[in-house]
């Protein structure tokens, strides 16, 4: 199909093709980089700027590596919280990066709806890398892609995402991905975590692990945001640990045999999942880093005018 | 100045004139001194055709906010005032958020002054506090006596004793006192009601006991009083019920709402339209559908426009960094008209009652009438006619109009203030 689209600003607003698309042209994407040669020239000239306004270490090498694999030109401008309240506003910014001549801007930002300030206000394409609690759109493609490689389809499969619902961006593109993909979503996790109105999304609400973990096909286990987290939203992470926690014990008493464990990481270790459950092989927790990568260099491909199918001959 | 007014039919839901009946009104010397079938040998220094148009009583705003003094960019009195008559309202009560607070007599007697070379009368709210900080009482009888039509902080009170001693001691001048009713401790700097809404566009969000909590304390104090509490801007369906529980009961209570409130929901926030991030926050449908029937009903005595002038550069930030508040003078009553009266929701007169003897009766002013021997206040309003307010017409200085490119089916054809025309729209 063609991508016409000129922004990705989330998954809520995008057709089953579109996300169909990103993943199938992720595929080929995915074999470049596992070469040992792994420039492509396919963005030679074109200009992606990562304008992150939170911290990200990950998503933002992610897109790094995505955009110089396609030999474009990759500037990295992070906004600290201090310039902002310098009064550094977000649209003089916006212009500036223009002014740049950025083609595409990747944003991440503390405040939802900021990509669609920023897509209302330049005329660069504009990727959603994060934006407050509302969506991550590439992690969440690149967790369907994971589960499409391990699984083989979505259509059907149960899925059960686990943790800090209510703060939880990655919680909220994937409930759409999923959807549209054709895989019946459950979230679990603390009754003080779990956003309002979930159930008229079609979405089953655990607060029993156990109960949420059995018959899943696949579990997306979130990282508790301790910076995000306000004391009292949950007694203890002791026992956090005790209740949500992926432990080996736990996947061996109530979950199937071939559950896929994807984490979006960075994960706290002993807190929501156990070590050995990340070294466990059915967890694709590095996969997903790859895949990461793989995905990103799809989106912006696409963005740039790219036509899915001219990777693959 | 003799001015008359011809063809129109006349809603006066505080008199006795039947709806519907087509009349010339002839207004001298500011009042109205006659209302005939047909005047037609009368000489006049100006005519209105008024022609397949309603003439209303003229509408009373009762919470409007300007930027001057301190925010002179934001909205200055003479381009709010503008904005009014073209909204055909002919009295405003403006809200003490300026800069400095309007906390003395001499800012409220300052403000009086300025009344004649506006193009409407405004009625000054004095501050409740000493810069609205919630603390410090301001000379409360001295800002009724400058002329104060009602005290409030134009935010809410924590202070539950300082609302007391409020409601006690204004009795004397019979003074309202206006409460943004709201536990900021439990709206935890929410920008959206918690509904399904809320969820998918990631938007912080408070639930309704927000403002139910601080309502019921309102209800009780003015219970425990006597006093008159004003409720500004009810925006839920538990609001509502909370009001109607106290009206009930006999308590003396006033409520107000929004005209934004009444025309949309919380679905438009997935545009992170700045415009719409309006204190408090929009509601559900079934907030909305509870607003207009307490409205309809009379739970809710006045719709107001709660204009909160921005500019640009305020606005155009991060949803949840950008200040709370919508413009609408110009276009709250077209709009409400187009969506209650002219989809059959509310008969019109009840809308009329309610942007003219309900907040004249909030305030404790004579109810507006269209009668001869009454102040010639009036608007002229043109139902049916289709209508849009482009950015570069509109006389506020606002850029947070939320209906700003939307058209409507009603029309203001002309304002009336103290028998002169202060507002007729191109024919």
């Amino acid at each position: 199909m063609e991508f016409t689209r000129k922004d990705i600003l989330g998954l809520r607003d995008m057709s089953r093709e579109e996300i169909l698309a990103i993943l199938d042209t992720a595929k080929p994407c995915k074999q470049i980089f596992s070469r040992s040669v792994k420039k492509l020239p396919t963005m030679r000239g074109r200009v992606v700027v990562n304008l992150f306004y939170e911290p990200s270490t990950r998503t933002r090498a992610s897109f790094e590596m995505a955009g110089k694999w396609m030999s474009a030109d990759v500037l990295n401008f992070s906004v600290s919280t201090s310039s902002v309240t310098k009064g550094e506003s977000f649209t003089d910014t916006a212009l500036t990066m223009q002014a740049l001549g950025a083609d595409i801007i990747v944003i991440r930002h503390q405040s939802a709806g900021a990509p669609h300030l920023l897509a209302r206000t330049t005329q660069a394409r504009v990727i959603n890398a994060g934006d407050g609690i509302h969506e991550h759109p590439s992690q969440a493609l690149l967790d369907l892609f994971t589960i499409r490689e391990r699984k083989g389809t979505i259509e059907g499969l149960t899925v059960t995402i686990v943790g800090d619902i209510l703060h939880s961006r990655v919680a909220r593109s994937n409930i759409w991905g999923l959807q549209k993909l054709g895989a019946k979503v459950r979230v679990a996790g603390p009754a003080t975590l779990i956003p309002p109105g979930l159930d008229q999304l079609g979405v089953e609400v655990y607060t029993d692990l156990d109960a949420a973990l059995d018959g899943a096909d696949v579990v997306n286990v979130l990282r508790i945001q301790l910076e995000r987290q306000k004391p009292g939203l949950f007694p203890s992470l002791r026992e956090y640990q005790r209740l949500f926690g992926i432990t080996r014990e736990r996947l061996q008493r109530v979950a199937r045999p071939d559950v896929l464990i994807l984490h979006p990481g960075p994960a706290n270790l002993g807190v929501e999942i156990t070590p050995e459950v990340m070294e466990d092989p059915r967890c694709a927790v590095r996969e997903q880093v790859s895949n990461g990568v793989a995905v990103r260099m799809a989106m912006l491909y696409l963005l740039s005018g790219g036509q899915g199918d001219a990777l693959t001959h | 100045m003799r001015l008359l007014i011809k063809g129109g039919r006349i809603i006066d839901p505080a008199g006795e004139h039947a709806e519907g009946h087509r009349v010339d009104i002839l207004c001298d010397a500011g009042s109205i001194v006659r209302i005939e079938p047909e005047l037609n040998d009368v000489a006049a220094d100006a005519v209105v055709d008024a022609a397949g148009a309603w003439v209303l009583p003229g509408f009373i705003d009762l919470h409007a906010h300007v930027g001057e003094p301190g925010h002179e960019r934001r909205e200055r009195l003479d381009t709010l005032t503008q904005a009014a008559v073209r909204g055909g309202f002919t009295k405003v009560v403006v809200m003490p958020d300026t800069e400095p607070a309007r906390d003395t007599a001499d800012a409220v007697r300052a403000l009086r002054s300025r009344g004649s070379e506006l193009a409407c009368c405004v009625l000054p709210v004095g501050a409740l506090t000493r810069q609205r900080q919630g603390q410090e009482p301001t000379e409360w009888g001295e800002l009724v006596e400058a002329g104060a039509i009602a005290l409030g902080d134009g935010k809410p009170v924590a202070d539950s004793g300082l609302v007391r001693r409020a409601l006690i001691y204004l009795q004397r001048w019979g003074t309202p006192l206006f409460l943004d009713a709201m536990d900021l401790s439990l709206a935890g700097g929410a920008s959206a009601w918690e509904s399904v809404h809320a969820t998918i566009y990631g938007l912080r969000c408070m639930p309704a006991e927000a403002e139910a909590s601080a309502l019921v304390r309102e209800i009780l104090l003015a219970r425990l009083t006597g006093g008159r509490a004003h409720l500004q801007h009810v925006s839920t369906r538990q609001g509502v019920e909370w009001v109607r529980w106290a009206k009930e009961a006999d308590i003396p209570v006033t409520a107000e709402v929004s005209w934004l409130h009444l025309v949309e929901t919380d679905a438009v926030l997935g545009d992170y339209d700045t415009s719409y991030k309006v204190w408090p926050p929009l509601g559900t449908e079934a907030d909305r559908e509870a607003l207009i029937e307490g409205l309809a009903t009379g739970v809710i005595d006045a719709v107001v426009t709660d204009h909160t002038p921005f500019t640009t550069e305020e606005k155009l930030v991060e949803f949840d960094q950008a200040p709370f508040g919508a413009a609408g003078l110009e276009t709250a009553v077209p709009a409400l008209w187009t969506e209650l009266v002219e989809s059959g929701r509310m008969p019109a007169a009840t809308l009329v009652e309610r942007l003219t003897a309900g907040p004249a009766r909030v305030l404790g002013l004579p109810e507006p009438r269209v009668a001869v021997g009454e102040p010639a206040n009036l608007t002229i309003l043109q139902p049916g006619r289709p209508w849009t307010l482009e950015q570069d017409q509109q006389a506020s200085l606002a850029a947070n109009h939320p209906y700003i490119g939307r058209p409507v089916r009603a029309a203001i054809v002309a304002t009336v203030v103290d028998g002169t025309i202060r507002y007729e729209q191109e024919r």
